[in-house]
Parts: structure tokens; sequence; C-alpha cells
């Protein structure tokens, strides 16, 4: 597993609320709400702050076991989602203070990440997926239930 | 990847180009000037089966033509040979295909092609001018014809800060409200309420919105989609209903210009988002909710159906609700209890 990850601007936009991140694939029309620890460690890691970096970041800010372990998970999970892609660039040095201002100034409890993943409106784009192409050029157009266009 | 320019520019003349041929003697050309979010629009129509599919939306919004329009939209088919279009150069632009949709979008242009209405629009944002294509008018589905040339309009109004939402708007000259939320949620029964009970009507499906200098949502178009049965339609008229063969099952397309045309509004300052849904219970209910609560049950929707600018949207729309009140209300079955809590939050009581 690569240590420093990104995602595609053109694929998967997100904005960081005050307590989760809202998160959705243009690709397949799912999308995610990020809770608690999962908000934070998505600004972190798509940041491409190395995972072991982040890992050590959060043992810092928080109490309990299963920090590492938690952060890998979730890792594995966002790439097989699609959210993530591994970088061969890591992130500037200059990020860290904003990213650091994300996390717990007192020492707190770790409670386990938290993301939820819907794919209820993915029929939206997915209805009448581009295959065929006609002599002009164009798409063929869609077929009515039918089977004709 | 950029698209080399000059290949897009060519492309933008051919497709004049096939515009103008189609304009053949025979075919009528229909030039319709409307206001829209400030700005002057020019759409010059092509045939006249386009004309009566996709004129209709804008009605509300005529306005005396321009001698400079900020934008002009060619809109034509390809029914006679003349009308064809040649397809965009894609393999040269970069483009991305996500599910119905095919397109490409920079700094200066977007083109976007919808499988699932056969639309190609396309807009230059540095000629302000746009295309509207497709290979046969008479086949575009209801959903094009209540909300025609909408990518057109989020690309072009986008450095104005202003994009397409998926929500009704309802309200008063001096503040109104948005009505956000799925398909079935209730809020076009609401939005439909709420017109028959006096106040202005901005639209029920789409419309336009911007956050700064102030919250503010523009008339985009004046359709309405609702279920046959609902009450909503005991004041309107058969003869707003299109063509019946095009109207799915338990459906009606009705264009509200046309049933209350004193009550169409250009625009209003917003005042709240309403996120309605609708309960088995009697009475109406509404309660305040954080703005972020209401970004994240709103924004995939208005996300997902404006692909090609999603990245603005969703920035857009954060900064909007932010600066607007939010409150979610759940729809009783006593219908009249749903525009007299509408007018509660536009009263602030």
């Amino acid at each position: 597993m690569s240590d420093c990850y990104t995602f595609d601007e053109k694929k998967i936009v997100y904005e960081a609320l005050s307590h989760e991140v809202v998160l959705v694939n243009l690709d397949n029309g799912h999308y995610y709400i990020l809770e608690g620890t999962a908000a934070l460690l998505w600004q972190w890691i798509s940041a491409s702050v190395a995972v072991p970096e982040v890992v050590r970041a959060f043992q810092t800010a928080y109490t309990g076991e299963g920090i590492e372990r938690a952060v890998t998970d979730l890792v594995a999970e966002w790439l097989a989602e699609e959210l993530l892609a591994a970088s061969e660039v890591s992130a500037e040095p200059a990020t860290r203070p904003e990213l650091m201002r994300l996390l717990p100034t007192t020492k707190s409890p770790f409670t386990a990440p938290a993301m939820f993943k819907y794919t209820d409106m993915a029929n939206l784009i997915q209805m009448d997926p581009i295959r065929e192409f006609d002599e002009t050029g164009w798409p063929k157009r869609r077929r009515k239930p039918d089977g004709k266009e | 990847m950029t698209a080399p320019q000059h290949l897009l520019q060519a492309f933008f003349a051919k497709a004049t180009a096939s515009f103008h041929k189609a304009c053949a003697p025979d075919v009528p050309c229909q030039d319709l000037s409307f206001a829209l979010a400030g700005q002057r629009i020019r759409l010059r129509i092509a045939g006249a089966e386009m004309a009566a599919q996709i004129a209709p939306a804008f009605e509300q919004l005529a306005a005396q033509e321009a001698l400079s329009p900020a934008l002009t939209v060619y809109a034509w088919d390809a029914r006679r040979s003349d009308g064809l279009l040649p397809p965009p150069p894609w393999e040269r632009t970069g483009y991305f295909e996500r599910g119905n949709l095919r397109g490409y979008s920079d700094e200066r242009f977007s083109l976007v092609y919808d499988h699932s209405s056969d639309v190609f629009s396309a807009v230059d944002c540095l000629e302000n001018v746009g295309h509207y294509w497709t290979r046969d008018a008479s086949r575009l589905p209801q959903h094009e014809l209540s909300a025609p040339l909408r990518h057109i309009f989020q690309r072009w109004f986008q450095p104005q800060g202003i994009f397409v939402v998926h929500a009704a708007a309802v309200g008063r000259p001096e503040g109104g409200l948005l009505l956000a939320g799925r398909g079935g949620s209730g809020k076009s029964t609401t939005a439909l309420l709420c017109l028959q009970a006096g106040l202005r009507f901005a639209g029920d499906d789409f419309v336009l919105a911007s956050a700064t200098p102030r919250p503010y949502a523009f008339s985009l178009y004046n359709s309405a989609k609702a279920n046959g049965a609902t009450v909503i339609w005991e004041g309107g008229s058969q003869a707003t209903l299109p063509d019946p063969p095009r109207v799915p099952a338990g459906k009606v397309l009705a264009y509200m210009n046309r049933v209350y045309p004193d009550r169409m509004a250009e625009g209003f300052p917003l005042r709240a988002v309403v996120l309605p849904r609708r309960t088995p219970q009697t009475d109406t209910q509404f309660e305040r909710i954080a703005s972020d609560v209401a970004y994240r049950t709103i924004v995939p929707d208005t996300v997902l159906r404006t692909l090609a600018e999603a990245p603005f949207v969703f920035r857009a729309f954060r900064e909007l609700l932010a600066r607007v009140d939010c409150y979610q209300m759940a729809l009783g079955t006593d219908l009249a209890q749903i525009p007299r809590a509408i007018l509660r939050i536009l009263d602030n009581r």
C-alpha cells in the first residue's frame, strides 16, 4: 500500500462541514457522509499526508487503541470505493498547521470513523449510459423498453 | 486536459452554420427575447416543432428584443439533413463521460451531450453564444420540455455566481424561499398550493440562485410537474396541458404562466430554504435546522443533476445555505395548512 493518496478533482467533489464531510463520486452517482474522525481523516489523507504521519498525529490527539488499524482500514475502503488514488507527491509542509487545527486541542478518546454510503441517486446518471455510436458520430439514441431507438 | 481552443472555435462556427442551414425558407425561424437574472437572452429557434417544445417554459420571462443580447442561443434539430451537426472533436478535448453524459468544460467552452434526452448543449462564454441541438425535437422527453437549456445556463451564469438549483421557489416581491428536495418529497405540491394561496411563483423544479451579493432566486422556467390528481389543478385549465401522448401516466406538465399569469415572479430575495417531506399525519409542522443538515440533505441531488459544473455548485450552494434560514417541513394531509406554514416562515413567526 502506498503512503500518500490524492483524489481526482474531476471525479470527486467534497465539502467539509462543521462535523462531517459530504463527498460525491460524479462518475457513478454514489455519495458519502463521513462523520467524526472519518471526516478529519479524509481531510488529512486526501491532502496527501503520508499515512504513518496521519497515524502519529491522531495518536497524539486522541487516546485509545486501534487508531492505526482504523486509519488503514478506512483508507483501504476509500481505495475500494475509488475515492482515492495513490499519489507520488506528498503534502506540502505548509498544509500542516491548517490540518492540525482540525484536531482536538486536548487529548480526547478516539471514536471509530463512520462512513455512510448512499447509492439511491445513481440512477440519475446511469439510466442511459452511452455505449454505441451511429454513422454520424453521435451516440445512438436511447432504446425504449421494446428495443426501438 | 484542456482542448485546443481553435478546434472548439471551429466546431462552434460549424454549429452556427448548421443552424443557419436549418433555417430554410419553409422552416420558420423564431426569435425570442427574455430577461433572465437581469440579463437579456436571445433564443433563436429553427422549426415550429422545436419552438413549440421549448419556448413555453420561458414565456413568463418574455422581454423586448435587445439590440445587444448578453447571450444568444441557437436551437434546432436534424429532422432535415440541413440541420445535421457534426459531433464535437471529443477525442481531442479530454472529455469526461458519466453515465448518460459526455461532456467537456474549460474556462471558455462547455459542451454536454445528454443521452437521456438526446440533447447536445454547448456554450462559448467568451463569444456568449450557445447551441441547443437534438436529432428530433418531437421526441424530446418531458423532463427536457420542462427545463430546456439548463446546462447552457448553468455554465454561462457561473462567472456571475449564479447557479441552477433543483428546487421550487415561491414568495413575495420582498422575500421568498426555496423548496428543495428530491422527487416525491412534496416540493411541487407545496409550491403549487402556495401559488393557489396567492404567493408568487418563480419555479417548480429548477431555478437560478445566487448567494451574493444577497441570497436571491431567479425564475428560470414556468413549468410545473405534479400528479394529475393533485388538488392544484382545480384552478387550472386543460388548455395548459401539453400534447397528451407525451404525458406519462399519473404526471402532468403544465405551464403556470398560462394558469396564473399575474402570479409569476422574475425573482425575489431569499429568506429561507425549506426541505419538505410527505407524512401521513394530518397537521403540517416545521422546525429550523442547521445549514449543514440542509446541505447534506439536498446538495447530492442538485450536484448529480448538474454534473458538468458540479464543483462550483457544491461550493456555491453551501454559501447560499449559510446565509438563509433552513427548515424541514413535515407535510400533513390537511393541505390547507401547508401554505399557512410557508407564510409563517416568510413572516418569520
